[in-house]
Protein backbone atom coordinates (compact mmCIF):
# COMPACT_ATOMS: atom_id res chain seq x y z
CA UNK A 1 0.00 0.00 0.00
CA UNK A 2 1.14 3.59 -1.23
CA UNK A 3 2.37 5.48 2.43
CA UNK A 4 0.49 8.77 2.85
CA UNK A 5 2.47 12.26 2.21
CA UNK A 6 0.08 13.26 5.13
CA UNK A 7 -2.01 12.45 7.87
CA UNK A 8 -3.95 13.65 10.58
CA UNK A 9 -4.54 10.38 12.88
CA UNK A 10 -7.75 11.61 15.54
CA UNK A 11 -6.63 14.90 15.63
CA UNK A 12 -7.84 17.41 18.21
CA UNK A 13 -7.57 21.12 18.94
CA UNK A 14 -8.58 23.04 21.71
CA UNK A 15 -7.86 26.53 22.67
CA UNK A 16 -8.88 29.17 25.21
CA UNK A 17 -11.06 32.52 23.63
CA UNK A 18 -10.95 34.70 26.80
CA UNK A 19 -12.08 32.08 29.18
CA UNK A 20 -14.12 29.74 27.25
CA UNK A 21 -12.21 26.82 25.25
CA UNK A 22 -13.01 26.93 22.00
CA UNK A 23 -12.94 22.50 20.31
CA UNK A 24 -11.96 23.41 17.00
CA UNK A 25 -11.02 19.86 16.21
CA UNK A 26 -12.92 16.79 17.33
CA UNK A 27 -10.76 13.71 16.51
CA UNK A 28 -10.18 14.50 12.69
CA UNK A 29 -8.67 11.57 10.85
CA UNK A 30 -7.15 12.94 6.80
CA UNK A 31 -5.04 10.76 4.62
CA UNK A 32 -3.71 12.75 2.05
CA UNK A 33 -1.68 10.86 -1.18
CA UNK A 34 1.31 12.85 -3.12
CA UNK A 35 -0.31 14.05 -6.25
CA UNK A 36 -3.75 14.34 -4.52
CA UNK A 37 -6.20 17.70 -5.43
CA UNK A 38 -7.76 17.78 -1.78
CA UNK A 39 -10.78 19.84 -0.97
CA UNK A 40 -11.55 20.89 2.61
CA UNK A 41 -15.13 21.78 2.61
CA UNK A 42 -17.38 23.17 5.40
CA UNK A 43 -19.52 26.49 6.53
CA UNK A 44 -17.37 29.05 8.72
CA UNK A 45 -16.39 28.40 12.20
CA UNK A 46 -16.07 24.49 10.96
CA UNK A 47 -12.24 24.31 11.89
CA UNK A 48 -11.32 23.69 8.36
CA UNK A 49 -8.83 26.73 8.39
CA UNK A 50 -7.70 24.81 11.74
CA UNK A 51 -6.95 21.53 10.34
CA UNK A 52 -5.13 23.35 7.80
CA UNK A 53 -2.87 25.12 10.02
CA UNK A 54 -2.00 21.68 11.52
CA UNK A 55 -1.63 20.14 8.38
CA UNK A 56 1.45 22.59 7.68
CA UNK A 57 3.12 22.49 10.66
CA UNK A 58 1.75 26.08 11.13
CA UNK A 59 0.14 24.98 14.41
CA UNK A 60 0.35 21.89 16.46
CA UNK A 61 -2.93 19.46 17.63
CA UNK A 62 -3.68 19.50 21.52
CA UNK A 63 -4.02 15.52 20.79
CA UNK A 64 -3.46 13.31 17.99
CA UNK A 65 -0.76 13.00 15.30
CA UNK A 66 0.43 14.62 12.26
CA UNK A 67 2.36 12.51 9.79
CA UNK A 68 4.43 13.54 7.01
CA UNK A 69 6.35 10.67 5.03
CA UNK A 70 5.20 8.70 8.08
CA UNK A 71 7.59 10.88 10.53
CA UNK A 72 5.52 12.89 13.39
CA UNK A 73 5.77 16.34 13.52
CA UNK A 74 4.70 16.83 16.79
CA UNK A 75 8.90 15.62 17.71
CA UNK A 76 10.30 18.11 15.32
CA UNK A 77 12.16 21.36 17.31
CA UNK A 78 11.04 25.31 15.97
CA UNK A 79 13.22 25.71 13.68
CA UNK A 80 12.83 22.07 12.15
CA UNK A 81 9.19 23.04 11.57
CA UNK A 82 10.24 26.46 9.87
CA UNK A 83 12.62 24.22 7.45
CA UNK A 84 9.49 22.10 6.90
CA UNK A 85 7.37 25.16 5.87
CA UNK A 86 10.33 26.45 3.87
CA UNK A 87 11.11 23.24 1.88
CA UNK A 88 8.40 20.78 1.62
CA UNK A 89 5.20 23.44 1.65
CA UNK A 90 3.48 26.15 0.24
CA UNK A 91 0.64 28.51 1.33
CA UNK A 92 -1.89 30.52 -0.13
CA UNK A 93 -3.41 32.76 2.39
CA UNK A 94 -6.90 33.38 2.38
CA UNK A 95 -6.80 37.74 1.83
CA UNK A 96 -3.24 36.82 -0.42
CA UNK A 97 -1.09 38.55 2.27
CA UNK A 98 1.73 40.11 0.41
CA UNK A 99 3.78 42.38 2.18
CA UNK A 100 3.02 46.21 0.69
CA UNK A 101 6.10 47.28 0.29
CA UNK A 102 7.48 44.58 -2.14
CA UNK A 103 6.79 44.25 -6.05
CA UNK A 104 5.80 41.09 -7.10
CA UNK A 105 8.89 39.17 -7.81
CA UNK A 106 9.92 39.99 -4.31
CA UNK A 107 7.23 38.80 -2.67
CA UNK A 108 7.78 35.96 -5.00
CA UNK A 109 11.55 35.52 -3.76
CA UNK A 110 10.44 35.82 0.22
CA UNK A 111 10.19 32.20 1.50
CA UNK A 112 13.89 31.36 0.45
CA UNK A 113 15.37 34.88 1.15
CA UNK A 114 17.29 33.53 3.73
CA UNK A 115 18.00 30.40 2.48
CA UNK A 116 21.83 29.42 1.07
CA UNK A 117 20.36 29.81 -2.73
CA UNK A 118 21.99 32.79 -4.36
CA UNK A 119 19.77 36.12 -5.25
CA UNK A 120 20.51 35.21 -9.10
CA UNK A 121 19.47 31.75 -9.19
CA UNK A 122 16.42 32.98 -6.44
CA UNK A 123 15.58 36.19 -9.30
CA UNK A 124 15.24 34.11 -12.08
CA UNK A 125 13.15 30.91 -10.42
CA UNK A 126 10.37 33.66 -9.10
CA UNK A 127 10.35 36.09 -12.57
CA UNK A 128 10.04 32.45 -14.34
CA UNK A 129 7.22 31.51 -11.96
CA UNK A 130 5.49 34.78 -12.50
CA UNK A 131 5.56 34.07 -16.31
CA UNK A 132 4.09 30.90 -15.60
CA UNK A 133 1.42 32.02 -13.41
CA UNK A 134 0.66 34.59 -16.22
CA UNK A 135 2.22 37.93 -14.82
CA UNK A 136 4.94 38.68 -17.00
CA UNK A 137 3.93 42.45 -17.39
CA UNK A 138 3.58 42.39 -13.38
CA UNK A 139 6.78 41.63 -12.78
CA UNK A 140 7.94 45.02 -10.96
CA UNK A 141 4.52 45.82 -9.85
CA UNK A 142 3.61 46.76 -5.92
CA UNK A 143 1.13 44.44 -4.81
CA UNK A 144 -1.61 47.63 -4.52
CA UNK A 145 -0.72 47.93 -8.45
CA UNK A 146 -2.23 44.86 -9.04
CA UNK A 147 -5.89 43.44 -9.21
CA UNK A 148 -7.55 40.94 -7.13
CA UNK A 149 -6.78 38.04 -9.65
CA UNK A 150 -3.44 38.94 -9.88
CA UNK A 151 -2.86 39.18 -6.28
CA UNK A 152 -3.78 35.75 -6.03
CA UNK A 153 -1.36 34.54 -8.82
CA UNK A 154 1.33 36.68 -6.98
CA UNK A 155 0.58 34.19 -3.90
CA UNK A 156 0.79 30.87 -5.86
CA UNK A 157 3.47 31.89 -7.26
CA UNK A 158 5.17 32.44 -3.77
CA UNK A 159 3.63 29.34 -2.82
CA UNK A 160 5.57 27.69 -5.94
CA UNK A 161 8.61 29.43 -5.36
CA UNK A 162 10.33 26.37 -2.92
CA UNK A 163 9.23 23.44 -5.16
CA UNK A 164 6.61 22.40 -2.79
CA UNK A 165 5.30 18.43 -2.36
CA UNK A 166 2.19 19.96 -1.11
CA UNK A 167 0.79 23.82 -1.47
CA UNK A 168 -2.18 24.17 1.45
CA UNK A 169 -4.64 26.92 -0.12
CA UNK A 170 -7.20 28.92 2.00
CA UNK A 171 -10.13 29.92 0.52
CA UNK A 172 -8.27 30.77 -2.73
CA UNK A 173 -11.04 31.96 -4.31
CA UNK A 174 -12.79 34.19 -1.34
CA UNK A 175 -11.88 37.19 -2.64
CA UNK A 176 -12.34 37.08 -6.24
CA UNK A 177 -15.29 36.73 -8.87
CA UNK A 178 -16.75 33.85 -10.25
CA UNK A 179 -14.77 34.23 -13.31
CA UNK A 180 -10.94 35.21 -11.84
CA UNK A 181 -11.90 31.96 -9.43
CA UNK A 182 -11.83 30.02 -11.91
CA UNK A 183 -9.14 30.72 -13.68
CA UNK A 184 -7.11 30.87 -10.24
CA UNK A 185 -8.63 27.27 -9.75
CA UNK A 186 -7.76 26.60 -13.05
CA UNK A 187 -3.97 27.39 -12.56
CA UNK A 188 -3.79 25.36 -9.82
CA UNK A 189 -5.05 22.01 -11.21
CA UNK A 190 -2.33 22.89 -13.94
CA UNK A 191 0.11 22.97 -11.90
CA UNK A 192 -0.92 19.80 -10.22
CA UNK A 193 -1.07 17.58 -13.36
CA UNK A 194 2.34 19.38 -14.89
CA UNK A 195 4.36 19.13 -11.84
CA UNK A 196 2.84 16.50 -9.27
CA UNK A 197 1.90 18.93 -6.97
CA UNK A 198 -0.32 18.04 -4.27
CA UNK A 199 -3.33 20.60 -3.28
CA UNK A 200 -5.66 21.02 -0.11
CA UNK A 201 -7.48 23.66 -0.79
CA UNK A 202 -10.01 25.16 1.83
CA UNK A 203 -13.33 26.19 0.74
CA UNK A 204 -16.77 26.72 1.80
CA UNK A 205 -17.81 27.07 -1.88
CA UNK A 206 -18.30 23.79 -3.69
CA UNK A 207 -18.83 24.59 -7.20
CA UNK A 208 -14.91 24.24 -8.20
CA UNK A 209 -14.93 20.11 -6.84
CA UNK A 210 -14.81 17.38 -9.56
CA UNK A 211 -15.65 13.45 -9.54
CA UNK A 212 -12.04 12.89 -9.50
CA UNK A 213 -11.28 14.97 -6.19
CA UNK A 214 -10.94 13.89 -3.02
CA UNK A 215 -13.21 15.66 -0.69
CA UNK A 216 -13.57 16.06 3.45
CA UNK A 217 -16.51 17.73 4.41
CA UNK A 218 -16.39 19.04 8.16
CA UNK A 219 -18.64 20.36 11.02
CA UNK A 220 -18.14 21.42 14.32
CA UNK A 221 -14.46 20.25 14.18
CA UNK A 222 -15.52 16.38 13.03
CA UNK A 223 -15.25 14.67 9.62
CA UNK A 224 -18.45 13.92 8.06
CA UNK A 225 -19.23 11.69 4.89
CA UNK B 1 17.52 61.05 17.47
CA UNK B 2 18.78 60.05 20.76
CA UNK B 3 21.32 58.28 19.06
CA UNK B 4 22.43 61.61 16.92
CA UNK B 5 22.40 64.02 20.12
CA UNK B 6 24.28 60.87 21.65
CA UNK B 7 27.48 60.29 19.30
CA UNK B 8 27.20 64.48 19.02
CA UNK B 9 27.38 64.93 22.86
CA UNK B 10 30.67 62.27 22.89
CA UNK B 11 32.42 63.90 19.99
CA UNK B 12 32.29 67.35 21.65
CA UNK B 13 33.15 65.55 25.50
CA UNK B 14 36.33 63.54 23.84
CA UNK B 15 37.23 66.58 22.10
CA UNK B 16 37.18 68.86 24.59
CA UNK B 17 38.91 66.31 27.08
CA UNK B 18 41.55 65.80 24.48
CA UNK B 19 41.95 69.49 23.68
CA UNK B 20 42.54 70.09 27.83
CA UNK B 21 44.70 67.19 28.27
CA UNK B 22 47.07 67.88 24.56
CA UNK B 23 47.03 71.54 25.48
CA UNK B 24 48.29 71.39 29.17
CA UNK B 25 50.62 68.27 28.30
CA UNK B 26 52.19 70.80 26.38
CA UNK B 27 52.42 73.25 28.63
CA UNK B 28 53.72 71.34 31.49
CA UNK B 29 56.38 69.10 28.95
CA UNK B 30 57.91 72.59 27.96
CA UNK B 31 58.35 73.52 31.53
CA UNK B 32 61.44 71.27 32.05
CA UNK B 33 62.39 72.28 34.83
CA UNK B 34 60.88 72.96 38.86
CA UNK B 35 58.80 75.80 39.37
CA UNK B 36 58.77 77.15 42.77
CA UNK B 37 56.10 80.06 43.91
CA UNK B 38 55.23 81.20 47.10
CA UNK B 39 53.00 78.41 49.80
CA UNK B 40 49.56 78.50 48.68
CA UNK B 41 49.57 81.16 46.11
CA UNK B 42 46.23 80.93 44.02
CA UNK B 43 48.53 81.42 40.29
CA UNK B 44 51.72 82.66 39.54
CA UNK B 45 50.70 86.40 39.07
CA UNK B 46 49.77 86.21 42.60
CA UNK B 47 52.92 85.12 43.89
CA UNK B 48 55.42 86.69 45.56
CA UNK B 49 58.69 85.92 46.15
CA UNK B 50 62.31 87.60 47.13
CA UNK B 51 65.13 87.99 44.39
CA UNK B 52 67.71 86.39 47.29
CA UNK B 53 66.01 83.39 46.84
CA UNK B 54 68.03 83.44 43.65
CA UNK B 55 71.14 82.69 45.58
CA UNK B 56 69.64 79.97 47.86
CA UNK B 57 68.16 77.79 45.09
CA UNK B 58 71.15 77.86 43.34
CA UNK B 59 72.77 76.37 46.63
CA UNK B 60 71.09 73.06 46.75
CA UNK B 61 73.14 70.29 45.38
CA UNK B 62 71.88 69.33 41.95
CA UNK B 63 70.93 72.52 40.59
CA UNK B 64 72.42 73.72 37.48
CA UNK B 65 70.36 77.39 37.11
CA UNK B 66 67.52 79.44 38.42
CA UNK B 67 65.44 81.65 36.20
CA UNK B 68 63.53 83.91 37.72
CA UNK B 69 60.11 84.89 36.57
CA UNK B 70 57.44 87.66 36.70
CA UNK B 71 53.92 87.38 35.26
CA UNK B 72 50.69 89.73 34.62
CA UNK B 73 47.98 90.60 32.81
CA UNK B 74 48.10 92.86 29.99
CA UNK B 75 46.02 95.43 30.60
CA UNK B 76 46.25 97.36 27.32
CA UNK B 77 47.49 96.80 24.16
CA UNK B 78 47.54 100.13 21.70
CA UNK B 79 46.15 101.77 24.20
CA UNK B 80 43.01 99.77 24.56
CA UNK B 81 41.37 96.86 26.77
CA UNK B 82 43.07 93.61 24.24
CA UNK B 83 40.90 92.40 21.80
CA UNK B 84 38.27 90.12 22.42
CA UNK B 85 38.63 88.86 19.60
CA UNK B 86 38.32 84.48 18.53
CA UNK B 87 41.40 84.27 19.37
CA UNK B 88 43.23 85.75 22.85
CA UNK B 89 39.52 86.36 24.35
CA UNK B 90 40.42 89.66 25.81
CA UNK B 91 43.48 87.77 27.72
CA UNK B 92 46.78 88.28 27.14
CA UNK B 93 49.71 87.17 29.44
CA UNK B 94 52.80 89.09 30.07
CA UNK B 95 55.72 87.22 31.09
CA UNK B 96 59.33 88.93 31.94
CA UNK B 97 62.87 86.42 31.79
CA UNK B 98 66.43 87.40 32.57
CA UNK B 99 67.84 87.91 29.03
CA UNK B 100 70.86 87.03 30.45
CA UNK B 101 69.86 83.83 32.31
CA UNK B 102 67.67 82.85 28.80
CA UNK B 103 71.38 82.09 27.22
CA UNK B 104 71.82 79.38 29.70
CA UNK B 105 67.75 77.40 29.49
CA UNK B 106 67.94 74.26 28.27
CA UNK B 107 64.80 73.76 25.57
CA UNK B 108 63.28 76.93 24.68
CA UNK B 109 60.47 79.30 26.82
CA UNK B 110 57.81 76.85 28.04
CA UNK B 111 58.62 74.82 25.08
CA UNK B 112 57.52 77.13 22.39
CA UNK B 113 60.11 78.34 19.69
CA UNK B 114 60.82 81.96 18.50
CA UNK B 115 59.65 81.08 14.89
CA UNK B 116 60.20 84.24 13.61
CA UNK B 117 62.72 86.88 14.85
CA UNK B 118 65.06 86.52 17.69
CA UNK B 119 64.55 85.80 21.27
CA UNK B 120 65.62 88.22 23.97
CA UNK B 121 69.29 88.83 24.61
CA UNK B 122 71.31 90.77 27.40
CA UNK B 123 71.30 94.55 26.66
CA UNK B 124 67.58 94.12 25.59
CA UNK B 125 65.05 97.16 27.04
CA UNK B 126 61.93 97.71 25.61
CA UNK B 127 61.31 94.92 23.23
CA UNK B 128 59.03 91.93 23.21
CA UNK B 129 58.81 88.16 21.85
CA UNK B 130 54.64 87.83 21.38
CA UNK B 131 52.69 84.74 20.52
CA UNK B 132 51.22 84.08 17.41
CA UNK B 133 47.78 84.83 18.17
CA UNK B 134 48.52 88.34 19.42
CA UNK B 135 50.30 89.19 15.91
CA UNK B 136 47.64 87.78 13.84
CA UNK B 137 45.19 89.68 16.01
CA UNK B 138 47.21 92.69 15.71
CA UNK B 139 49.01 92.44 12.50
CA UNK B 140 52.09 92.77 13.97
CA UNK B 141 55.24 91.54 12.25
CA UNK B 142 59.35 91.24 13.12
CA UNK B 143 59.98 94.99 13.58
CA UNK B 144 56.64 96.07 14.31
CA UNK B 145 55.82 98.69 17.80
CA UNK B 146 53.64 97.66 19.74
CA UNK B 147 52.10 99.77 23.27
CA UNK B 148 51.66 97.32 25.93
CA UNK B 149 49.65 99.14 29.05
CA UNK B 150 51.20 102.84 27.46
CA UNK B 151 55.04 101.63 27.14
CA UNK B 152 56.42 101.22 23.25
CA UNK B 153 57.61 97.87 22.87
CA UNK B 154 59.56 96.94 19.10
CA UNK B 155 58.38 93.66 18.18
CA UNK B 156 61.83 91.33 18.06
CA UNK B 157 60.44 87.87 17.48
CA UNK B 158 57.25 85.92 17.05
CA UNK B 159 56.58 82.70 19.12
CA UNK B 160 55.72 79.42 16.71
CA UNK B 161 51.90 78.34 17.15
CA UNK B 162 50.98 77.15 20.37
CA UNK B 163 47.41 76.85 22.59
CA UNK B 164 49.82 77.36 25.96
CA UNK B 165 51.36 80.66 25.04
CA UNK B 166 49.32 81.84 21.73
CA UNK B 167 48.47 85.41 23.54
CA UNK B 168 51.68 85.87 25.38
CA UNK B 169 54.12 88.86 25.84
CA UNK B 170 57.48 88.14 26.71
CA UNK B 171 59.77 91.09 27.81
CA UNK B 172 63.22 91.30 29.61
CA UNK B 173 62.29 90.90 33.43
CA UNK B 174 63.10 94.61 34.39
CA UNK B 175 60.69 96.01 32.52
CA UNK B 176 58.26 93.35 33.12
CA UNK B 177 59.07 93.97 37.11
CA UNK B 178 57.92 97.96 35.77
CA UNK B 179 54.53 97.04 33.91
CA UNK B 180 53.34 94.77 36.37
CA UNK B 181 54.09 97.00 39.82
CA UNK B 182 56.84 95.07 41.36
CA UNK B 183 60.07 96.41 42.85
CA UNK B 184 62.93 95.40 41.55
CA UNK B 185 63.83 92.46 44.44
CA UNK B 186 60.78 90.59 43.67
CA UNK B 187 59.87 87.92 41.52
CA UNK B 188 56.95 85.94 41.62
CA UNK B 189 58.58 83.12 40.51
CA UNK B 190 62.00 80.66 39.46
CA UNK B 191 62.37 77.95 37.73
CA UNK B 192 64.98 75.76 38.19
CA UNK B 193 66.70 73.53 36.19
CA UNK B 194 69.05 70.14 37.38
CA UNK B 195 72.35 68.46 36.13
CA UNK B 196 70.16 65.38 36.00
CA UNK B 197 66.30 65.48 34.90
CA UNK B 198 65.77 62.86 36.94
CA UNK B 199 66.76 64.45 40.28
CA UNK B 200 63.77 66.59 39.92
CA UNK B 201 61.88 65.06 42.53
CA UNK B 202 64.23 64.73 44.96
CA UNK B 203 65.21 68.48 44.48
CA UNK B 204 61.82 70.02 44.73
CA UNK B 205 61.79 68.26 48.17
CA UNK B 206 65.04 69.87 49.64
CA UNK B 207 63.78 73.19 48.12
CA UNK B 208 60.38 72.86 50.43
CA UNK B 209 62.50 71.61 53.37
CA UNK B 210 64.92 74.90 52.99
CA UNK B 211 62.47 77.47 51.68
CA UNK B 212 59.51 77.13 54.41
CA UNK B 213 57.08 79.32 52.27
CA UNK B 214 57.67 78.34 48.76
CA UNK B 215 55.91 74.74 46.88
CA UNK B 216 58.22 73.03 44.60
CA UNK B 217 56.97 71.52 41.94
CA UNK B 218 58.32 69.37 38.89
CA UNK B 219 57.15 69.19 35.42
CA UNK B 220 57.20 64.88 35.71
CA UNK B 221 55.42 66.00 39.38
CA UNK B 222 52.55 68.43 37.44
CA UNK B 223 52.38 65.67 34.85
CA UNK B 224 51.12 62.60 37.53
CA UNK B 225 48.98 65.14 39.05
CA UNK B 226 47.34 66.34 35.56
CA UNK B 227 47.12 62.51 34.79
CA UNK B 228 44.82 62.17 38.12
CA UNK B 229 42.88 64.76 37.22
CA UNK B 230 42.36 63.47 33.76
CA UNK B 231 41.19 59.95 35.19
CA UNK B 232 38.31 61.92 36.76
CA UNK B 233 37.65 63.50 33.32
CA UNK B 234 37.91 60.10 31.72
CA UNK B 235 35.63 58.82 34.63
CA UNK B 236 33.16 61.44 33.91
CA UNK B 237 33.06 60.59 30.41
CA UNK B 238 32.38 57.57 31.21
CA UNK B 239 29.39 57.76 32.51
CA UNK B 240 27.77 60.44 30.33
CA UNK B 241 28.81 58.36 27.39
CA UNK B 242 26.72 55.27 29.52
CA UNK B 243 23.99 57.69 30.46
CA UNK B 244 24.20 58.30 26.48
CA UNK B 245 24.26 54.90 25.79
CA UNK B 246 20.77 54.07 27.50
CA UNK B 247 19.31 56.99 26.49
CA UNK B 248 20.02 56.27 22.68
CA UNK B 249 19.37 52.33 23.30
CA UNK B 250 15.76 53.40 25.12
CA UNK B 251 14.93 55.40 21.85
CA UNK B 252 16.29 52.40 19.73
CA UNK B 253 13.87 49.94 21.88
CA UNK B 254 10.97 52.12 21.02
CA UNK B 255 11.14 52.55 17.77
CA UNK B 256 12.24 49.10 16.65
CA UNK B 257 9.29 48.27 19.24
CA UNK B 258 6.75 50.48 17.16
CA UNK B 259 8.01 48.96 13.71
CA UNK B 260 8.19 45.55 14.47
CA UNK B 261 3.87 45.90 16.17
CA UNK B 262 3.48 47.52 13.30
CA UNK B 263 4.42 44.86 10.69
CA UNK B 264 3.15 41.80 13.08
CA UNK B 265 1.08 40.17 10.04
CA UNK B 266 4.00 41.17 8.05
CA UNK B 267 6.58 38.99 10.18
CA UNK B 268 4.11 36.40 10.76
CA UNK B 269 3.38 35.61 6.83
CA UNK B 270 7.56 35.69 6.84
CA UNK B 271 7.31 32.93 9.42
CA UNK B 272 4.47 30.96 7.87
CA UNK B 273 6.33 30.31 4.56
CA UNK B 274 9.41 29.51 6.44
CA UNK B 275 11.47 31.71 8.34
CA UNK B 276 12.48 30.40 11.16
CA UNK B 277 12.59 32.35 15.05
CA UNK B 278 16.32 33.17 14.30
CA UNK B 279 15.54 34.54 11.02
CA UNK B 280 13.16 36.71 12.06
CA UNK B 281 15.61 37.59 15.01
CA UNK B 282 18.72 38.16 12.44
CA UNK B 283 15.89 40.99 10.67
CA UNK B 284 15.23 42.99 12.92
CA UNK B 285 18.92 43.01 14.94
CA UNK B 286 19.73 44.18 11.09
CA UNK B 287 17.52 46.84 10.78
CA UNK B 288 17.93 48.13 14.28
CA UNK B 289 22.19 47.79 13.51
CA UNK B 290 21.45 50.00 10.21
CA UNK B 291 19.87 52.70 12.43
CA UNK B 292 23.02 52.25 14.26
CA UNK B 293 24.85 53.21 11.12
CA UNK B 294 22.92 55.70 9.76
CA UNK B 295 22.45 57.71 13.43
CA UNK B 296 26.04 57.54 14.22
CA UNK B 297 27.21 58.49 10.34
CA UNK B 298 25.02 61.60 11.12
CA UNK B 299 26.21 61.99 13.94
CA UNK B 300 29.53 61.63 13.26
CA UNK B 301 29.36 64.69 10.66
CA UNK B 302 26.78 66.54 13.01
CA UNK B 303 29.62 66.35 15.91
CA UNK B 304 32.48 66.86 13.75
CA UNK B 305 30.83 70.25 12.57
CA UNK B 306 30.08 71.19 16.17
CA UNK B 307 33.89 70.56 17.14
CA UNK B 308 34.76 72.58 14.11
CA UNK B 309 32.46 75.71 14.57
CA UNK B 310 33.27 75.90 18.79
CA UNK B 311 37.21 75.61 17.70
CA UNK B 312 36.82 78.37 14.87
CA UNK B 313 34.72 80.84 17.52
CA UNK B 314 36.65 80.67 20.32
CA UNK B 315 40.22 78.12 19.60
CA UNK B 316 39.87 76.11 22.90
CA UNK B 317 42.27 73.94 21.45
CA UNK B 318 39.31 71.08 20.68
CA UNK B 319 41.42 68.02 19.35
CA UNK B 320 39.11 65.85 16.68
CA UNK B 321 40.81 62.91 16.13
CA UNK B 322 39.92 59.44 13.79
CA UNK B 323 40.06 57.51 17.09
CA UNK B 324 37.10 59.30 18.57
CA UNK B 325 34.90 59.58 15.42
CA UNK B 326 35.29 55.69 15.10
CA UNK B 327 34.65 55.10 18.44
CA UNK B 328 31.44 57.46 18.55
CA UNK B 329 30.25 55.40 15.72
CA UNK B 330 31.18 52.52 17.19
CA UNK B 331 29.46 53.18 19.79
CA UNK B 332 26.02 53.99 17.49
CA UNK B 333 26.08 50.59 15.86
CA UNK B 334 26.26 49.03 19.28
CA UNK B 335 23.37 51.18 20.94
CA UNK B 336 21.23 50.07 17.83
CA UNK B 337 22.68 46.23 18.21
CA UNK B 338 21.92 46.42 22.41
CA UNK B 339 18.41 48.71 21.63
CA UNK B 340 17.18 45.83 18.90
CA UNK B 341 17.44 42.78 21.15
CA UNK B 342 14.17 43.28 23.22
CA UNK B 343 11.88 44.02 19.81
CA UNK B 344 14.48 41.45 17.78
CA UNK B 345 13.50 38.91 20.53
CA UNK B 346 9.94 39.68 21.20
CA UNK B 347 8.58 40.03 17.73
CA UNK B 348 10.79 36.46 16.56
CA UNK B 349 8.36 34.38 19.24
CA UNK B 350 5.23 36.22 17.57
CA UNK B 351 2.77 33.05 16.40
CA UNK B 352 2.22 33.26 12.71
CA UNK B 353 -1.60 32.20 12.95
CA UNK B 354 -2.17 34.50 15.42
CA UNK B 355 -0.12 37.63 12.95
CA UNK B 356 -2.05 36.24 10.09
CA UNK B 357 -5.48 36.23 11.64
CA UNK B 358 -4.64 40.54 12.44
CA UNK B 359 -6.16 42.96 10.75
Amino acid sequence: MKTPLLEARDVYREYLLGKTVVKALRGVDVVIHKGDFVFIVGPSGSGKSTLMHILGALDHPTKGSVLLDGKNLARLSDWQLSMVRRNRVGFVFQGFNLVHSLNAKENVMLPLQTSDIDKVTLEARAIKLLMEVGLKHRINHRPNELSGGERQRVATARALINEPEIILADEPTGELDSKTGAEIMGLMRTINKEKGTTFVIVTHDTEYITEKDKVFRIRDGKIIR
Amino acid sequence: MALVIGVVAIITMVSVSDGIRNSMVEAISGMNGIIVWEKDALDLPFSCLPMSYEKKLEAIPGVKVVFPEVYGLVNTIEGEKPKGGSMTMGMAVLAGFDPVKEQQRVGSIYGVEVEKGRNLQPGDKYVAVIGHQLADEYDKRVGSIMKVNGKRFKVIGILEESQYAGSAVVVPIDIARELAGLDSDTVNSFTVQTYNPSDQEGVSKIIEARLDDVDAMSTQAMLKDLEEVMVIFDWAFILLSSISLLIAGIGIINTMLMSVMDRQKEIGVLKAVGWSSEDVLKLVLYESALIGVFGGLLGCIAGGLVVIGIENVVEFGLTLSWTTILGAFAFAVFAGLVGGVYPAWKISRIDPIQAIRME
